[in-house]
Protein backbone atom coordinates (compact mmCIF):
# COMPACT_ATOMS: atom_id res chain seq x y z
CA UNK A 1 0.00 0.00 0.00
CA UNK A 2 2.71 2.47 1.01
CA UNK A 3 4.32 1.42 -2.11
CA UNK A 4 1.53 2.35 -4.00
CA UNK A 5 1.11 5.96 -2.45
CA UNK A 6 4.37 6.47 -2.76
CA UNK A 7 4.48 6.10 -6.62
CA UNK A 8 1.48 8.10 -7.22
CA UNK A 9 3.24 10.74 -5.44
CA UNK A 10 6.83 10.12 -7.76
CA UNK A 11 4.02 10.78 -10.57
CA UNK A 12 2.51 13.21 -9.43
CA UNK A 13 5.38 15.47 -8.98
CA UNK A 14 6.03 14.95 -12.34
CA UNK A 15 2.46 16.21 -13.51
CA UNK A 16 3.04 19.26 -11.31
CA UNK A 17 6.48 19.94 -13.09
CA UNK A 18 4.96 19.28 -16.23
CA UNK A 19 1.42 21.68 -15.22
CA UNK A 20 4.26 24.71 -13.97
CA UNK A 21 5.94 24.34 -17.03
CA UNK A 22 2.78 23.94 -19.40
CA UNK A 23 2.25 27.56 -17.23
CA UNK A 24 5.21 29.31 -18.17
CA UNK A 25 4.34 29.18 -21.34
CA UNK A 26 1.16 30.80 -20.87
CA UNK A 27 2.65 34.56 -20.12
CA UNK A 28 -0.24 35.83 -18.13
CA UNK A 29 1.63 39.06 -17.16
CA UNK A 30 0.37 40.10 -20.52
CA UNK A 31 -3.46 39.69 -19.32
CA UNK A 32 -2.45 40.78 -15.85
CA UNK A 33 1.05 42.53 -15.33
CA UNK A 34 1.73 41.44 -11.76
CA UNK A 35 5.36 39.94 -11.35
CA UNK A 36 5.20 36.39 -10.55
CA UNK A 37 1.36 35.94 -10.85
CA UNK A 38 1.15 32.45 -12.17
CA UNK A 39 -2.21 30.29 -12.17
CA UNK A 40 -0.48 28.18 -9.74
CA UNK A 41 -1.97 24.76 -11.78
CA UNK A 42 1.04 22.61 -9.88
CA UNK A 43 -1.47 23.60 -6.83
CA UNK A 44 -3.74 21.23 -8.34
CA UNK A 45 -1.23 18.21 -7.22
CA UNK A 46 -0.61 19.62 -3.93
CA UNK A 47 -4.23 19.85 -3.10
CA UNK A 48 -4.97 15.96 -4.80
CA UNK A 49 -1.91 14.54 -2.83
CA UNK A 50 -3.11 16.63 0.87
CA UNK A 51 -7.08 15.22 0.19
CA UNK A 52 -6.11 11.83 -0.41
CA UNK A 53 -3.13 11.28 1.63
CA UNK A 54 -2.52 14.08 4.06
CA UNK A 55 -0.08 15.98 5.51
CA UNK A 56 3.02 13.35 5.47
CA UNK A 57 2.63 13.26 2.14
CA UNK A 58 1.97 16.55 0.37
CA UNK A 59 4.98 18.00 2.45
CA UNK A 60 7.70 16.17 0.44
CA UNK A 61 5.80 16.42 -2.56
CA UNK A 62 5.78 20.63 -2.51
CA UNK A 63 9.05 20.68 -1.44
CA UNK A 64 10.16 18.03 -4.70
CA UNK A 65 8.07 20.31 -7.28
CA UNK A 66 9.27 23.26 -5.91
CA UNK A 67 13.27 22.06 -5.98
CA UNK A 68 12.93 20.42 -8.93
CA UNK A 69 11.26 23.55 -10.89
CA UNK A 70 13.73 25.49 -9.73
CA UNK A 71 16.75 23.15 -10.72
CA UNK A 72 15.65 22.59 -14.24
CA UNK A 73 13.51 25.80 -15.09
CA UNK A 74 13.53 28.65 -12.71
CA UNK A 75 16.47 29.12 -10.33
CA UNK A 76 17.45 28.85 -6.92
CA UNK A 77 15.69 31.81 -5.84
CA UNK A 78 12.38 30.75 -7.41
CA UNK A 79 12.88 27.96 -4.88
CA UNK A 80 12.13 30.20 -1.67
CA UNK A 81 9.25 31.99 -3.62
CA UNK A 82 7.68 29.14 -4.16
CA UNK A 83 8.45 26.81 -1.58
CA UNK A 84 6.87 29.67 0.98
CA UNK A 85 4.32 30.07 -0.83
CA UNK A 86 3.01 25.88 -0.72
CA UNK A 87 4.05 25.47 2.78
CA UNK A 88 1.30 28.68 3.47
CA UNK A 89 -1.24 26.86 1.31
CA UNK A 90 -0.63 23.71 2.28
CA UNK A 91 -0.74 24.75 6.15
CA UNK A 92 -4.27 26.59 5.67
CA UNK A 93 -5.47 23.71 3.40
CA UNK A 94 -4.54 21.00 5.84
CA UNK A 95 -6.43 23.35 8.54
CA UNK A 96 -9.71 23.38 6.51
CA UNK A 97 -9.64 20.05 5.17
CA UNK A 98 -9.38 19.10 9.00
CA UNK A 99 -11.30 20.97 11.30
CA UNK A 100 -13.85 23.21 8.41
CA UNK A 101 -15.13 19.76 5.88
CA UNK A 102 -18.36 20.89 7.50
CA UNK A 103 -18.37 24.54 6.36
CA UNK A 104 -16.22 24.65 3.86
CA UNK A 105 -15.77 21.91 0.32
CA UNK A 106 -13.02 21.85 -1.55
CA UNK A 107 -13.88 24.88 -3.59
CA UNK A 108 -13.43 26.85 -0.57
CA UNK A 109 -9.91 25.04 0.18
CA UNK A 110 -8.68 25.44 -3.05
CA UNK A 111 -9.47 29.11 -2.99
CA UNK A 112 -7.95 29.81 0.36
CA UNK A 113 -4.64 27.84 -0.58
CA UNK A 114 -4.69 29.64 -3.53
CA UNK A 115 -4.56 32.88 -1.68
CA UNK A 116 -1.95 32.05 0.66
CA UNK A 117 0.40 30.64 -1.88
CA UNK A 118 0.10 34.02 -3.27
CA UNK A 119 0.49 35.63 0.53
CA UNK A 120 3.48 33.38 0.92
CA UNK A 121 5.28 34.59 -2.02
CA UNK A 122 4.83 38.50 -1.58
CA UNK A 123 6.08 37.85 2.32
CA UNK A 124 9.34 35.83 0.39
CA UNK A 125 9.63 38.79 -1.67
CA UNK A 126 9.10 41.61 0.69
CA UNK A 127 11.82 39.64 3.32
CA UNK A 128 14.19 39.08 0.24
CA UNK A 129 13.65 42.62 -1.01
CA UNK A 130 13.65 44.39 2.16
CA UNK A 131 10.53 46.44 1.30
CA UNK A 132 6.49 46.47 1.79
CA UNK A 133 6.25 48.12 -1.49
CA UNK A 134 6.08 44.27 -2.66
CA UNK A 135 2.52 44.20 -0.82
CA UNK A 136 1.17 47.05 -3.50
CA UNK A 137 0.61 43.86 -5.58
CA UNK A 138 -1.30 41.57 -3.17
CA UNK A 139 -5.00 42.83 -3.84
CA UNK A 140 -4.77 41.66 -7.46
CA UNK A 141 -3.55 38.49 -6.57
CA UNK A 142 -6.21 37.78 -3.79
CA UNK A 143 -8.83 38.70 -6.39
CA UNK A 144 -7.01 36.35 -9.11
CA UNK A 145 -6.98 33.52 -6.38
CA UNK A 146 -10.89 33.51 -6.94
CA UNK A 147 -10.05 32.53 -9.92
CA UNK A 148 -7.46 30.22 -9.78
CA UNK A 149 -9.36 28.84 -6.78
CA UNK A 150 -11.97 27.92 -8.61
CA UNK A 151 -10.22 26.62 -11.55
CA UNK A 152 -7.98 24.08 -9.39
CA UNK A 153 -10.55 22.76 -7.50
CA UNK A 154 -12.98 22.27 -10.45
CA UNK A 155 -9.85 20.09 -11.56
CA UNK A 156 -9.21 18.83 -8.21
CA UNK A 157 -12.93 17.20 -7.67
CA UNK A 158 -12.95 14.32 -10.16
CA UNK A 159 -9.03 13.77 -9.67
CA UNK A 160 -9.80 13.09 -5.93
CA UNK A 161 -12.83 11.08 -6.46
CA UNK A 162 -11.38 8.46 -9.46
CA UNK A 163 -7.99 8.60 -7.16
CA UNK A 164 -10.07 7.47 -4.10
CA UNK A 165 -11.29 4.46 -6.10
CA UNK A 166 -8.21 2.68 -6.94
CA UNK A 167 -6.30 3.19 -3.33
CA UNK B 1 -21.16 24.03 -16.87
CA UNK B 2 -22.93 21.38 -15.53
CA UNK B 3 -19.15 19.69 -15.09
CA UNK B 4 -18.45 22.91 -13.22
CA UNK B 5 -21.78 22.82 -10.81
CA UNK B 6 -21.15 19.68 -9.91
CA UNK B 7 -17.93 19.67 -8.43
CA UNK B 8 -18.22 22.68 -7.39
CA UNK B 9 -21.32 22.84 -4.80
CA UNK B 10 -20.19 25.53 -2.23
CA UNK B 11 -20.80 25.49 1.15
CA UNK B 12 -21.53 28.37 3.84
CA UNK B 13 -17.66 28.85 4.34
CA UNK B 14 -16.89 28.90 0.44
CA UNK B 15 -18.74 31.93 0.30
CA UNK B 16 -17.38 33.63 3.52
CA UNK B 17 -13.87 32.99 2.01
CA UNK B 18 -15.12 34.96 -1.33
CA UNK B 19 -15.95 37.56 1.35
CA UNK B 20 -12.57 37.96 3.09
CA UNK B 21 -10.85 38.18 -0.27
CA UNK B 22 -12.41 40.33 -1.84
CA UNK B 23 -12.78 42.43 1.45
CA UNK B 24 -8.71 42.49 1.92
CA UNK B 25 -8.23 42.81 -1.34
CA UNK B 26 -10.55 46.03 -1.56
CA UNK B 27 -9.20 47.15 1.91
CA UNK B 28 -5.31 46.49 0.56
CA UNK B 29 -5.95 48.40 -2.93
CA UNK B 30 -7.73 50.86 -0.30
CA UNK B 31 -4.39 51.84 1.36
CA UNK B 32 -1.69 51.20 -1.20
CA UNK B 33 -3.35 52.90 -4.09
CA UNK B 34 -1.86 56.61 -5.01
CA UNK B 35 -3.75 59.22 -5.74
CA UNK B 36 -1.20 62.36 -5.82
CA UNK B 37 1.23 63.19 -8.19
CA UNK B 38 4.98 61.89 -7.02
CA UNK B 39 7.53 64.54 -6.42
CA UNK B 40 10.63 61.64 -7.04
CA UNK B 41 11.59 58.53 -8.01
CA UNK B 42 13.95 56.27 -5.44
CA UNK B 43 15.70 53.28 -6.97
CA UNK B 44 17.04 51.09 -4.94
CA UNK B 45 19.10 47.35 -5.26
CA UNK B 46 18.96 45.23 -2.95
CA UNK B 47 17.91 47.23 -0.42
CA UNK B 48 20.26 50.09 -1.30
CA UNK B 49 19.05 53.28 -3.03
CA UNK B 50 21.30 53.77 -6.03
CA UNK B 51 19.90 56.61 -7.27
CA UNK B 52 17.15 59.16 -6.84
CA UNK B 53 15.36 61.75 -9.32
CA UNK B 54 12.94 64.58 -8.85
CA UNK B 55 9.75 64.81 -11.01
CA UNK B 56 8.74 65.77 -13.68
CA UNK B 57 11.37 65.00 -15.54
CA UNK B 58 12.16 63.50 -19.64
CA UNK B 59 14.80 61.09 -19.07
CA UNK B 60 16.10 57.87 -19.79
CA UNK B 61 18.47 56.05 -17.46
CA UNK B 62 20.22 52.77 -18.59
CA UNK B 63 20.86 50.40 -15.76
CA UNK B 64 23.50 48.97 -17.09
CA UNK B 65 24.91 47.19 -13.60
CA UNK B 66 22.08 44.68 -13.46
CA UNK B 67 22.46 41.06 -13.71
CA UNK B 68 19.32 41.56 -16.13
CA UNK B 69 20.31 45.17 -17.81
CA UNK B 70 17.41 47.22 -18.13
CA UNK B 71 16.02 50.99 -19.07
CA UNK B 72 14.54 53.54 -16.75
CA UNK B 73 12.36 55.67 -18.56
CA UNK B 74 10.84 58.93 -17.17
CA UNK B 75 8.29 60.76 -18.67
CA UNK B 76 6.86 63.24 -16.77
CA UNK B 77 5.36 62.08 -13.27
CA UNK B 78 5.23 58.44 -14.55
CA UNK B 79 7.68 56.26 -14.88
CA UNK B 80 8.68 52.64 -16.24
CA UNK B 81 11.05 50.05 -17.52
CA UNK B 82 11.73 49.31 -20.69
CA UNK B 83 14.45 47.05 -22.70
CA UNK B 84 14.22 44.39 -20.43
CA UNK B 85 16.34 41.50 -20.93
CA UNK B 86 15.17 38.89 -17.62
CA UNK B 87 12.76 35.98 -19.21
CA UNK B 88 9.65 36.81 -17.84
CA UNK B 89 9.46 41.15 -18.53
CA UNK B 90 6.68 41.44 -15.80
CA UNK B 91 8.32 44.75 -14.79
CA UNK B 92 7.62 45.58 -18.33
CA UNK B 93 4.48 44.72 -19.11
CA UNK B 94 3.00 46.09 -15.88
CA UNK B 95 3.07 49.40 -17.56
CA UNK B 96 4.22 52.95 -15.63
CA UNK B 97 3.86 53.95 -12.35
CA UNK B 98 2.47 57.46 -12.14
CA UNK B 99 1.26 58.02 -8.58
CA UNK B 100 3.09 58.37 -4.95
CA UNK B 101 3.65 55.40 -3.55
CA UNK B 102 3.08 53.04 -6.35
CA UNK B 103 6.13 51.00 -7.18
CA UNK B 104 7.85 48.73 -9.77
CA UNK B 105 9.41 45.38 -8.71
CA UNK B 106 12.05 43.39 -10.42
CA UNK B 107 12.25 40.55 -8.52
CA UNK B 108 15.33 38.88 -10.59
CA UNK B 109 17.28 42.38 -10.32
CA UNK B 110 15.92 42.36 -6.61
CA UNK B 111 15.15 45.67 -7.89
CA UNK B 112 12.48 48.60 -6.63
CA UNK B 113 11.59 51.58 -8.27
CA UNK B 114 9.60 53.90 -5.68
CA UNK B 115 7.47 56.73 -6.11
CA UNK B 116 7.71 58.84 -3.50
CA UNK B 117 6.12 61.97 -1.63
CA UNK B 118 3.00 64.06 -3.90
CA UNK B 119 4.29 66.84 -5.32
CA UNK B 120 0.75 67.86 -6.27
CA UNK B 121 -2.55 66.98 -6.35
CA UNK B 122 -3.39 65.00 -9.53
CA UNK B 123 -6.19 65.14 -11.55
CA UNK B 124 -9.89 64.07 -9.61
CA UNK B 125 -12.03 62.76 -11.73
CA UNK B 126 -15.75 62.80 -10.19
Amino acid sequence: MKARKLSLCALMTALALVLSYLESLLQLSFLIPVPGLKLGLSNLVTLTVLVLYGLPYALPVAFAKCFLGAFFANGPMSFWFSFTGALCAIFVMWVLLRYGKRVVSLWGVSMAGAAMHNLGQILAAAVSMQTAAVFGYLPVLLLASIVTGTVIAAAAAPMVRALSKTT
Amino acid sequence: MKHLRHNLRGKAGDYVIVAVLLLSAGLLFWGFAGREAPRSVEISVDGQEIGRYTLPAQAEYPLADLPYPCTLVIDGYAVALSDTTCPGHDCEHGGAADAGGESIVCLPNRLLIRLTGSGKVDTVVQ
